[in-house]
Order: structure tokens, then sequence, then C-alpha cells
């Protein structure tokens, strides 16, 4: 542990890209592995993950300009390292696969989704408002006005944003090389 | 009059219409909550029950529930500083500290040495009143009394020394980007030196008064097992899932801060009872001792807040997502920034809120009085469930 002490824990200088606005890139993710999957690949992944002995962290959902942008956090207990299994809805059809089948914790988190962004679950056994009053009128209240929203490219700009077949090798490389062990230095 | 229709009308509200189908007709639905003092807040749980047994369990949420997140959005950064303590008002500084830390990656602030060691000293603090307040209100719910005064007694000295440094006794908000909001002082070193050697001493008093009580025993082992696997489907963390003999825990799976240069153990019970998470709290108090004690022995001078921490921070584009140990699990922040002043996506991930979600599973086939044991044994903050 004394080795640790002596390394500056953080780049030096780091301050100064605040006042460049915009401009470094982020220096901690929090995402070891992190991907995007077409939507009728959800189910499949996530099977991936459970066999692999991850557990669901969280849905995050935001609407964006194509529609919804889902993701979903995996961590492992035996060797931690996040994963994010990221989707994008359209807009005129938001709709997912439940994943309480194989996670039933998630179930609490996607009848959140349906809150708050009216995203809507196939399967989902219990699809009711779970933290709005369930006489609440209104479009769902975590929905942005067109003129505030933005898109993939402007969010995640420098990546691709069409997914990877869970059946690929470069999806089981991911799975496999999932540990937080490079970026753990750095937090 | 005889017209009158005395009977009453059983169809309840909307929950209890879905809740209600069921095939048989000799259960009865039941209500627990929101005003039930078990649940400690406004949880209210679906119960149907035959005679004393839970055949089904479903909770009901969103009794105070403030949508915390949609205040994320429209808010700056800096104005957003109090809301995350709001909801997890007992381990308020670890929400505080979730919210800071994810702004100072993504932006890649630089934090003071002497920062982190103040911040790790007042959040074990804080985890310690938030085991000693679970404490407490547990054993008056499997009707013991005295505890809760031996508990408070210890707490208020703990909230004392918070208070001369960060102003407040409950929702305290000291973290600010880059550092936290003042100096700590001798007399703080020293009053919380002199309170960690009381501490030590009252677990003992702790341990002979209730731990070993052959009442108490009765009432949480063997109640409410919860297997490994069934934490994993439902994303339990925290106390819960160490009470059930998985040594998780944030600050040493995926380090943050300091810790990585305390010595301490991560206490983990394989019993899966609510014993086990009984005893995961009880010995968390004394390993947050053992890091406060070490933190203090070797502080470092230096700044308290980075001289140059800004004042109006707009983080880079990007997300992240920061996660660190709660006193009821892993508490996580899923932070997305489009470049402006305020964020474009602040998730707040309770772990309050996965933990509970398995009670549904838990409580099947369970007396009524072992439900309340086990919600007691799960150490729920609604404000945080809700959000």
């Amino acid at each position: 542990m004394d080795e640790k002490k002596a390394k500056p824990e953080k780049p030096a200088g780091v301050v100064k890209a605040a006042k460049q606005e915009e401009s470094a890139e982020p220096i901690y993710t929090g995402y070891d592995s992190d991907c995007f999957i077409e939507r009728q690949d959800l189910l499949n992944a996530v099977q991936k993950l459970d066999q692999a002995g991850f557990f669901l962290e969280d849905v995050s959902c935001m609407h964006i300009t194509e529609g919804f942008h889902l993701v979903y956090h995996f961590d492992r207990f035996d060797q931690p390292g996040r994963m994010g299994l990221r989707v994008v809805l359209d807009r005129e059809n938001p709709e997912v696969d439940s994943i309480s089948e194989i996670y039933p914790g998630a179930s609490w988190h996607e009848r959140e989704c349906f809150d708050f962004f009216g995203v809507r679950f196939t399967g989902h056994p219990n699809l009711i408002p779970l933290l709005l009053d369930p006489d609440f009128e209104g479009p769902p209240p975590l929905l942005k006005e067109e003129s505030a929203l933005k898109d993939l490219n402007h969010l995640y700009p420098d990546r691709g944003h069409t997914g990877i077949s869970p059946e690929s090798a470069d999806f089981t490389r991911e799975i496999n090389n999932c540990s937080n062990q490079k970026s753990r230095n750095k937090s | 009059m005889s017209s009158m229709d005395l009977r009453l009308d059983t169809s309840g509200d909307y929950y209890a219409r879905k809740f209600q189908p069921t095939k048989r007709e000799d259960t009865l639905i039941l209500n627990m909550g929101p005003q039930h003092p078990s649940t400690h807040g406004v949880l209210r749980i679906l119960l149907e029950i035959e005679g004393e047994y839970i055949l089904r369990a479903d909770p009901v949420l969103g009794y105070v529930h403030r949508m915390h997140e949609k205040m994320g959005e429209v808010m700056s950064y800096p104005q957003y500083y109090p809301n995350p303590p709001r909801t997890d008002y007992l381990h308020a500084l670890a929400w505080n500290w979730a919210h800071v830390a994810a702004v100072e990656r993504l932006m890649g602030i630089e934090v003071p040495e002497r920062a982190e060691y103040i911040r790790v000293i007042t959040c074990e603090l804080n985890r310690i009143t938030s085991h000693l307040l679970w404490w407490g209100a547990y054993l008056l719910d499997l009707g013991a009394f005295t505890p809760i005064m031996y508990s408070f007694d210890d707490r208020e000295r703990i909230q004392d020394i918070l208070q001369r440094i960060t102003g407040s006794r409950l929702t305290y908000c000291y973290y600010r980007f880059g550092g936290v909001s003042d100096d700590i002082d001798d007399r703080f070193v020293e009053d919380t030196r002199r309170h960690c050697a009381v501490m030590k001493e009252r677990f003992k008093m702790f341990k002979s008064l209730v731990t070993d009580n052959f009442i108490l025993r009765k009432r949480v082992e063997e109640i409410g097992e919860i297997p490994l696997e069934t934490c994993r489907k439902y994303g339990a963390t925290g106390p819960v899932l160490r009470g059930s003999g998985k040594a998780y825990d944030v600050r040493r799976a995926e380090p943050y801060s300091v810790y990585d240069r305390f010595d301490f153990n991560i206490p983990a019970y394989d019993t899966c009872d609510a014993m086990g998470r009984y005893l995961v709290r009880m010995d968390e108090m004394q390993e947050s001792i053992k890091i406060i004690e070490q933190a203090l022995d070797t502080l470092p001078e230096g700044d308290y807040i980075h001289p140059k921490a800004p004042k109006r921070p707009k983080p880079p584009v990007g997300d992240i997502y920061f996660a660190l140990e709660g006193a009821r699990g892993k508490i996580g922040i899923h932070l997305v920034s489009d470049g402006g002043k305020s964020p474009y996506r602040i998730k707040l991930r309770a772990p309050g809120y996965s933990n509970l979600s398995l009670f549904s599973e838990v409580a099947q086939g369970t007396l009524i009085s072992d439900a309340v044991s086990i919600l007691g044994s799960l150490d729920l903050v609604i404000p945080e469930i809700d959000r």
C-alpha cells in the first residue's frame, strides 16, 4: 500500500481542464466495459451476463433526440468491474423486452423507467406506476422539451453507436475482461 | 333506514385492486402501513394473509417521492448540493460525497489529500450514527425499549461533533467540489478521539445487553433467510449482502478516495438471516472506528479545498457512474453531462430500493411478526427508496 502513497493520485493540472470547458476527455468514467447492443439482442446479452455472475445495479433511462437511451448497469461480486449495456429505443415505439424474468430485481427499475419516461417493457409481470401517483395526469415527468434534446452524437462523441451482437467474440471478450483493476488506480 | 347499505367497500384503492385477484376465499388482504411504525416512514405493504401467515406481499412505494432526479436536471451543479443528502437522511454524507465525487471525476477536479481524509473521517462518523439509529429502532420494533436510549445518547454526541464543523445535525451538506466547506480543528480531532474510545467500551456493553440476549436471538435467528443467489438476482448490497456471506464492500471492491490506505475488515456472516445482518452492522461500527482512528493518526496538513476548485462547474460532455459504500449498501450516481451548467440526466441508485425489492420473495410463508423483523433487518430509509 505504501507505493500507492508516493505516486500522485490524479494527473496534475486537471483543474485547468475545467476552465477550458468541454475540451478535455473525462478521466474516469466508472465503466470498465460498456457497449451498445440492439434492442432485440437485450435478453440474449443479459442472459450471458447472468451466467457470468453479474448482478444488476440499476437501469438508467434518458430522453434523447433519437428516442430513449437505456443503460443497464451490471457489476460483479467476485471480480468487480462495471459493465454498461446501452440500448437505444426509437421514439415512435419506446418498447423493449423486460429482463425481470432473468433478474427479478429489474422489475422495479423497469417500472421506474415506465413512470418517468413512459418506456414500455414487454413481458413485465406488473407494469403499473411505482413511484408516481397512479392518478397522475400529464406527460411522464422526465421527458425533455424538444429544444432541450441532445442526440447520441452530441452526448457520446468519438464512438460508434451501433450495437454489437451478444454472440460475437467481442462481446464475450468484453464480459471476460470486465474488471476494475485498471481503473481503480485512476479513481 | 332498512334500505341503507351497511356493507363496507372492500375493493380498496388502485394498488389494492391490482393486488386483489386471488382464487382463495379464506384469505385476507391487509394493508401494513403506510402509517405502520415498523415501516419507519411511509412504506405500505399489501399482504395476503392466511391466519398469521403471509402468502403474498407487495410493497407500495412513492409516498414521499420528491423527484430529486428532475430537480437535478433543472438546477445548476452547486444548487443541487443539498438534494442528494436529503434522500438518505441517516447517511447523508455518503450521498453528498457520491454527488460531489461524480462531478469531480467527470471534470477531473483535484481533491487535496487533507480533504480526502476529512471526508473519510466524517463519512465514517456518519455511518456510525446511521447504524446506531438502526440498532435502536430495530430493537424498538422487536419490543426492546432501553437500547434506543443508549444509541441516541451516543448518536447525539457524534452529531454534536459533526455539527461544530458541518453546521448541521442530520442532513449534512459538507462536501464541496474539490474539498470540504470548512477545515477541522484540534477540538474536532480531540472530541472524535475521545468519543471513539468511549464507543469501544459501549460496544462491549451493547453486546452483553442486547446481542447476547436470548429474547433477541429468538426474534432474529433463522428469520428472513436470504440466500446469496437471491441477493445477486435482486442486486442487494451492503449489510444485506454481507449478512448472506459475501464480503463485498465498495470501499474494497472499487476503492475510492484514500480507503486503500487503511487497514479494516469487511465483516460477513453466512447465516443469511436477520442475525447475520445484525452482526454485520455491529461489527461495521467497530471497523469504522478503526478507520477513523487511523485517519486521525495520519491526517496530513494542507488545504481543505483545492484553491482553484471551480465555483460554477461545467463538466465536459460525457457520462460517468460513480459508486460508493453507504450505510445501506452501494450508492450509485449516473451523471450525464451535455457540457451545460446543469446535468443532462442524473440518476440516483438507492441501495434500499434494491434491498427492499427482494422482500416480496423473502416474506412468503413467514409470520407477520417475523415480517416486522425482516423489514427492520433490511434497514430501510423510505425517502431514499422513493427519492
